[in-house]
C-alpha cells in the first residue's frame, strides 16, 4: 500500500506537467494563427500608417498627417461613406431576401430531404467562382443581355436600356446575389433554435399567422438578422471586385482605391491609414451589433 | 364555462399510403363538460396525437371532433375555445411572465373584448391562482422548473378555455416537486370547474388526478373507466400490467351466472371471479388479481376462494410484506401481507383467499 | 507593358505571395535572374538562348513596376540580375542607383534600333544609356465611324454629346493625361497644381460620356462587341483584336494632341553585369530574330527595326496600318515618363472616379 502510495505522489507532479503540456498543445495552434494572421499584420498596418513614402523608400515615424487626409482630402472620406452606403444597401436586400428562406427552411419545410435540397440550392452558387457569377450577370444586365432582349421580346420596351449594367444597381444587385447565403444561413441558425412548439403555443392562444410572426419568430430572429447584416455589410463594404466589373464610371469603392494607392502610387502610408480607420469603424459596428445582439438574444 | 369533448372515429397516418404509420387507429371517446381526463400510455401509443388532434394542432386523417356538439375538426388551432399546456411548456424566451400570461388576452381575436384594465387584472388573477404573483417581472429563464410550469398553466388559463389540454407538462419534474403540482392541478380543476384533458404516461398520476382514465395502446383506446374501474377490473392483460396487476393465472371458465363466474384452476381448486362480458363454459381465460386483494386470513369467509401454492420467498418492505408463491401450473404470483408477519421458513405450502369481486377476467 | 498588367488585382495578390517564395535564390555561373512580365521569358524565346549560351533562365514574374522598384530596391543583384520595367519607372531605378549603365560597344543590334530608341530620355542619365528598350506600343483612341462620321483629329471628339454614356476609358492615369493633352497641358508628366485642377474638370466633364472604366484589352474588346460603348482609349491588342472581330466600323482618331506610348526596357541590377549570361541575354533579346519571336508571341512591336522584316505578313501589315513601326510617329508620341507627384495625380483620378456623374 504504502509503496502504491509514493508512486502515487511522485507521478502527481508529471501528471500535472503532462497536462500542461497537452493544453498548450491544444492552444498553440490557435494562439499562433491569431498572433500570425491578425495580431501582426494589424499592427504592421499600423505601424505603415504612421510613416511617410520618400521617393519609392518607405520612412517610419510618427505622424498623424495620413489620418487628417483620409478624414479631410476627398475621395477618401467620401469614398468610405459610398462603400458603407452600398454595403448597407446590400446588407439590406440580403437580409430581406434572406429571411423568408431561411424561415421556410426553418419551419415550413418538414420534410428533412425537401430542407437538405433548398440547403445545397443556398450552398450551391458557392461552387462557382465569383468572378463567374459576376460576369453572368453582365451578360443578363448588358445591354444586349437577357433581360433586355426577354423585355423586347415581351413588347415591354422597344429599345434595349442600359440601366441595368455599370451603375450601382448592378453592384448593389450582384452583391445582394452573392452574398444572401450568408444571410440565409445565419438567420436560419437562430430560426433553428427556436422550438416549433412556440409557434403552437401562439396558435393555440389564438394567434394570427401574421400576430405570430410579428410577436413570436421576428423578435426571436433578431440576432440572426443583425449577424447575417453585420456579415453581408462587411462584405458589400469591402468588395473591390463588382465595382470593377459591374460598376460605372463612378461607381468606385473604398477598397479599389486602397488598391490602386498601392498598385499605382505606391504610397503604403496612406493606403495603411484607410486601412486602420476601416478596421476602427468595423470594430465600432462590431460592438454595436454586438450589444444588440446580446440585447435581443434570448435563452431558449 | 366547461364543454364537452367528442371524438368519432379518429384516425391518424403520418407518412403516405402503404409505408404511413397509423398513430391512431379509430379512437371514439365522450368527454363530459367539467371532467378530468387522462389519455394514459407508454411513448409512441398514439396519447399525444390524439390530444394535438383536439388541439387543432394536427388534422385527423379521418374521423371527427365535436366540441359542444359541434364539428370542430377542420377549425385551425387559433379558432379554438381550448388552450395547451405543451411538454417542453413553450414559454416565450423573450417576454416576461406577466407578458407571456398576457399574450392570448392582447391578440387580434380579443381586441375591443377586455380593457387594458381588465387584461391586467385577468393577469394578476390567475398569477395569484398558480402563486407566481411575485414573479410576474422576471423572464422565463430566471424562473425554477416548477414555476416556469406554474407559467404555462396561468398562461392556459388566462383566456378562460372551457377546455384545457395538457400534453405531459410535469414530465420534466422531480418526484416531490410533481406530487405537489398534481395537487395543485387538482385543486385549481376543482376551483374552475373546466374540462381538463391531460395526457400522461405515468400510471400513478392518472389514476390519482382523474375522473375518467383512457389507456390506449397501439394508437388504439384499451380501456376508458374511471381510476377505479381501471385499478380493479382492467379489461385486458396490457392495461392489467400497465397499471402494475402481474398477478395473472390461468384456468377454464366452469360456471357463469350474470357477470359471477366460478374458474376451475389447473390444481382442480374453484375460484370466484367477476367478468365483463359474457363467457361461456369450458373458455379459456386469464384471470388477474392484484397482489394487495389477497387475504392471508384465509378463514371466516363464506364468499372467499381458496388459492394454494408454494411459498417460494419474502420480502420486508417496511409497511407491508411481500411473498411470492408459486401455484400447481408453475406460475408465480406475488401477495401483500399488510400486517407483515413473516412465515415460517421457505418452500411450505402456503394458502390464501380472494374474493370475486377481486378477480378480474381479461378478455385478450 | 506596365500598369496593364496591374489589373487582374485578385490574382495579383496571389502572384505577390507566390513571387515572394520564389524570390530566393542566388545568381550562380550559368544562370540569369529576371523579375519580369510574363510574357516577356517565354519558351519560345528563351530556349534559343539556353541552346546557344547554356545559361538557365530563372524568371520571377511581376505584376506591376512598382513591384520591380520595390524588389530591385529591398535585394539587388543578390537575387536579380535583369528587371525589365516601363518607360515610367526606369528613371526611378536610375536615379536610386540600382542599375548599372549599358556597356554599347556589348552590344551590336543596338544599332539597327529605331532612332526613337537610340537614346531615349526616359533611359539617359549623364550621358549613360541604363536600359535597352524592348516591347512598345501606343495608347490609340478609336471610335465607332457610324455612331461619328466626323471625327475630328483630335481628343476634343471624346467630350462630344452624341457620345453620351457610349465611352470605354482606360482606367489609368494615361487617361488623366489625355484629358491634361486636351487642356494643353505641356508637361503632362510634371503637372502643377493648377493643371491637374483643370484637368479634374476637364475628366468631370467627360464622366457623362463615360460608360465604363475599363480594366484589361480583353475587356474594352468585350464592351465594344457587345455594343456597351461605342470606343475609348485602348491599346493596340485591344484595336487589332477588335479588327480581327471584323468590327470594321471601329476607326483609329490620330488626335494632333498625341497619345502616350509605354516602352518596357531590360535594366541590369547594380552589380549583375559580373555574371557572363547577363550581357548574352541582351545580346540575345536584342537581336531582330528574337524580337519577331516576342512580337510573335506578345503581339506587341519590338524596338529593333530589323524585327519588322522578320515579321509574318499579316503581323506586318497590322502594325504598318496602325503605324506602330513608323519612325515619324514614334517621335510624335508621348513618350510616358515617371511622375514624380504620383500620389497627388492618383488623388485626382479618384476623385474623378467618385464623382457622381451629372
Amino acid at each position: 500500500m504504502t509503496v502504491q502510495a509514493d508512486i502515487l505522489t511522485e507521478n502527481a507532479p508529471d501528471m500535472r506537467r503532462i497536462e500542461r503540456r497537452r493544453a498548450l498543445f491544444w492552444l498553440l495552434p490557435p494562439i499562433l494563427w491569431f498572433v500570425g494572421f491578425m495580431l501582426v499584420p494589424y499592427a504592421i498596418t499600423l505601424f505603415y500608417s504612421f510613416g511617410r513614402m520618400d521617393y519609392v523608400q518607405f520612412v517610419a515615424g510618427f505622424s498623424l498627417d495620413n489620418y487628417v487626409k483620409v478624414l479631410t482630402v476627398q475621395p477618401y472620406a467620401g469614398l468610405i461613406l459610398r462603400s458603407a452606403k452600398i454595403g448597407l444597401l446590400t446588407a439590406f436586400w440580403s437580409t430581406l431576401l434572406a429571411y423568408p428562406v431561411a424561415i421556410a427552411m426553418a419551419f415550413y419545410l418538414s420534410s428533412e430531404c425537401a430542407k437538405h435540397i433548398l440547403y445545397i440550392l443556398v450552398i450551391l452558387p458557392w461552387w462557382a467562382s465569383y468572378l463567374v457569377k459576376a460576369y453572368a450577370w453582365k451578360t443578363i444586365l448588358g445591354t444586349h443581355g437577357l433581360l433586355n432582349e426577354g423585355l423586347i421580346w415581351l413588347g415591354v420596351i422597344d429599345e434595349p436600356l442600359t440601366v441595368f449594367l455599370y451603375n450601382d444597381f448592378s453592384i448593389i444587385l450582384t452583391l445582394t446575389y452573392i452574398f444572401t447565403p450568408f444571410a440565409v444561413l445565419s438567420i436560419y441558425a437562430q430560426l433553428e433554435r427556436l422550438p416549433l412548439s412556440l409557434i403552437e403555443a401562439a396558435r393555440d392562444l389564438g394567434a394570427t399567422g401574421w400576430e405570430t410572426f410579428i410577436k413570436v419568430i421576428w423578435p426571436i430572429s433578431i440576432p440572426g438578422v443583425l449577424a447575417g447584416g453585420v456579415i453581408t455589410f462587411s462584405l458589400g463594404f469591402g468588395d473591390f471586385i463588382a465595382p470593377a466589373l459591374l460598376g460605372g464610371a463612378d461607381s468606385i469603392m473604398i477598397s479599389s482605391v486602397v488598391i490602386s494607392l498601392l498598385g499605382v502610387a505606391n504610397d503604403r502610408p496612406l493606403a495603411a491609414a484607410i486601412g486602420v480607420a476601416i478596421i476602427l469603424m468595423a470594430m465600432a459596428l462590431l460592438t454595436v451589433s454586438q450589444y444588440l445582439e446580446k440585447r435581443t438574444q434570448v435563452r431558449l | 364555462m366547461s364543454a364537452t369533448i367528442s371524438l368519432q372515429n379518429l384516425r391518424k397516418t403520418f407518412g403516405d399510403g402503404q409505408s404511413g404509420h397509423l398513430a391512431v387507429d379509430d379512437v371514439s371517446l365522450e368527454i363530459a363538460a367539467g371532467q378530468f381526463v387522462s389519455l394514459l400510455g407508454s411513448s409512441g401509443c398514439g396519447k399525444t396525437t390524439t390530444l394535438r388532434i383536439v388541439a387543432g394542432l394536427e388534422s385527423p386523417t379521418s374521423g371527427r371532433v365535436l366540441f359542444d356538439g359541434a364539428d370542430i375538426t377542420h377549425l385551425p388551432a387559433s379558432h379554438r375555445d381550448m388552450r395547451m399546456m405543451f411538454q417542453d411548456l413553450a414559454l416565450f424566451p423573450h417576454m416576461s411572465v406577466e407578458e407571456n400570461v398576457a399574450f392570448g388576452l392582447r391578440l387580434k381575436r380579443m381586441r375591443g373584448k377586455l380593457s387594458a384594465d381588465e387584461i391586467r387584472r385577468r393577469v394578476a388573477t390567475y398569477l395569484d391562482i398558480v402563486r407566481l404573483g411575485e414573479m410576474r417581472k422576471r423572464m422565463p429563464h430566471q424562473l425554477s422548473g416548477g414555476q416556469r410550469q406554474r407559467v404555462a398553466l396561468a398562461r392556459a388559463l388566462a383566456t378562460e378555455p372551457p377546455v384545457v389540454l395538457f400534453d405531459e407538462p410535469l414530465g420534466a419534474l422531480d418526484a416531490s416537486l410533481r406530487r405537489s403540482t398534481q395537487a395543485e392541478l387538482k385543486r385549481i380543476h376543482r376551483e374552475l370547474g373546466k374540462t381538463f384533458i391531460y395526457v400522461t404516461h405515468d400510471q400513478d398520476e392518472a389514476l390519482s388526478m382523474s375522473d375518467m382514465v383512457a389507456v390506449m395502446s397501439g394508437g388504439r383506446l384499451i380501456q376508458y373507466d374511471t381510476p377505479e374501474g381501471i385499478y380493479e377490473r382492467p379489461r385486458t392483460r396490457f392495461v392489467a400490467q400497465f397499471i402494475g396487476a402481474k398477478n395473472l393465472i390461468s384456468a377454464r371458465v366452469e360456471k357463469v351466472t350474470g357477470s359471477e363466474v366460478l374458474l376451475r384452476l389447473a390444481d382442480g381448486t374453484h375460484l370466484g371471479a367477476h367478468a365483463e362480458e359474457s363467457l361461456v363454459p369450458g373458455q379459456e381465460v386469464t384471470a388477474v388479481f392484484r397482489a394487495d386483494r389477497a387475504l392471508m386470513q384465509v378463514n371466516g369467509y363464506t364468499d372467499a376462494s381458496l388459492v394454494s401454492g408454494i411459498h417460494v420467498q419474502s420480502m420486508f418492505l417496511g409497511n407491508r410484506m411481500e411473498h411470492i408463491v408459486r401455484l400447481v401450473d408453475g406460475s408465480e404470483v406475488t401477495i401483500h401481507d399488510a400486517q407483515a408477519r413473516p412465515l415460517p421458513g421457505d418452500g411450505g405450502p402456503l394458502q390464501f383467499a380472494l374474493r370475486p369481486q377481486h378477480v378480474q377476467i381479461l378478455t385478450k | 507593358m506596365g500598369n496593364v498588367k496591374i489589373q487582374g488585382l485578385a490574382a495579383g495578390a496571389v502572384l505577390t505571395l507566390g513571387v515572394l517564395a520564389a524570390s530566393q535564390h542566388a545568381a550562380a555561373e550559368g544562370s540569369l535572374a529576371l523579375l519580369t512580365w510574363e510574357g516577356y521569358s517565354d519558351d519560345l524565346v528563351v530556349a534559343p538562348f539556353t541552346e546557344k549560351t547554356g545559361c538557365v533562365v530563372e524568371p520571377t514574374y511581376v505584376s506591376s513596376n512598382d513591384e520591380i522598384i520595390a524588389k530591385t530596391l529591398a535585394s539587388g543583384s543578390a537575387t536579380i540580375d535583369l528587371v525589365s520595367p516601363s518607360n515610367d519607372a526606369t528613371m526611378t531605378l536610375i536615379d536610386a542607383g540600382a542599375v548599372e549603365p549599358i556597356d554599347k560597344s556589348k552590344l551590336p543590334h543596338l544599332a539597327d534600333y529605331f532612332p526613337v530608341f537610340q537614346s531615349p530620355s526616359w533611359l539617359v542619365k549623364d550621358n549613360d544609356l541604363y536600359g535597352v528598350p524592348y516591347g512598345y506600343g501606343f495608347l490609340r483612341l478609336v471610335l465607332d465611324s457610324n455612331v461619328i462620321p466626323d471625327a475630328p483629329a483630335s481628343v476634343s471628339v471624346l467630350w462630344d454629346e452624341r457620345l453620351k454614356g457610349k465611352l470605354a476609358m482606360w482606367d489609368n492615369l494615361e487617361t488623366l493625361y489625355v484629358a491634361a493633352r486636351y487642356i494643353g497641358v505641356k508637361d503632362v508628366y510634371n503637372m502643377t497644381d493648377e493643371e491637374l485642377q483643370k484637368t479634374r474638370d476637364a475628366l468631370i466633364a467627360l464622366k457623362p460620356n463615360i460608360r465604363k472604366f475599363w480594366t484589361s484589352d480583353a475587356e474594352f474588346q468585350q464592351l465594344y462587341m457587345q455594343k456597351e460603348v461605342v470606343g475609348g482609349n485602348t491599346t493596340e491588342l485591344a484595336v487589332s483584336g477588335l479588327w480581327a472581330q471584323s468590327a470594321d466600323s471601329l476607326k483609329e482618331v490620330l488626335p494632333q494632341e498625341g497619345s502616350g506610348g509605354w516602352s518596357d526596357s531590360w535594366m541590369i541590377v547594380k552589380g549583375a553585369s559580373e555574371n557572363p549570361c547577363v550581357y548574352a541575354w541582351l545580346d540575345w533579346i536584342s537581336s531582330p530574330e528574337s524580337q519577331a519571336l516576342a512580337s510573335k508571341l506578345t503581339g506587341y512591336a519590338f524596338a529593333n527595326a530589323k524585327s519588322f522584316d522578320m515579321l509574318e505578313p499579316e503581323a506586318l501589315a497590322l502594325l504598318t496600318k496602325l503605324g506602330t513601326g513608323d519612325p515619324e510617329v514614334q517621335k510624335s508620341i508621348s513618350w510616358w515618363q515617371p511622375v514624380p507627384r504620383r500620389g497627388a495625380y492618383l488623388e485626382i483620378w479618384n476623385q474623378v472616379k467618385a464623382e457622381t456623374a451629372q
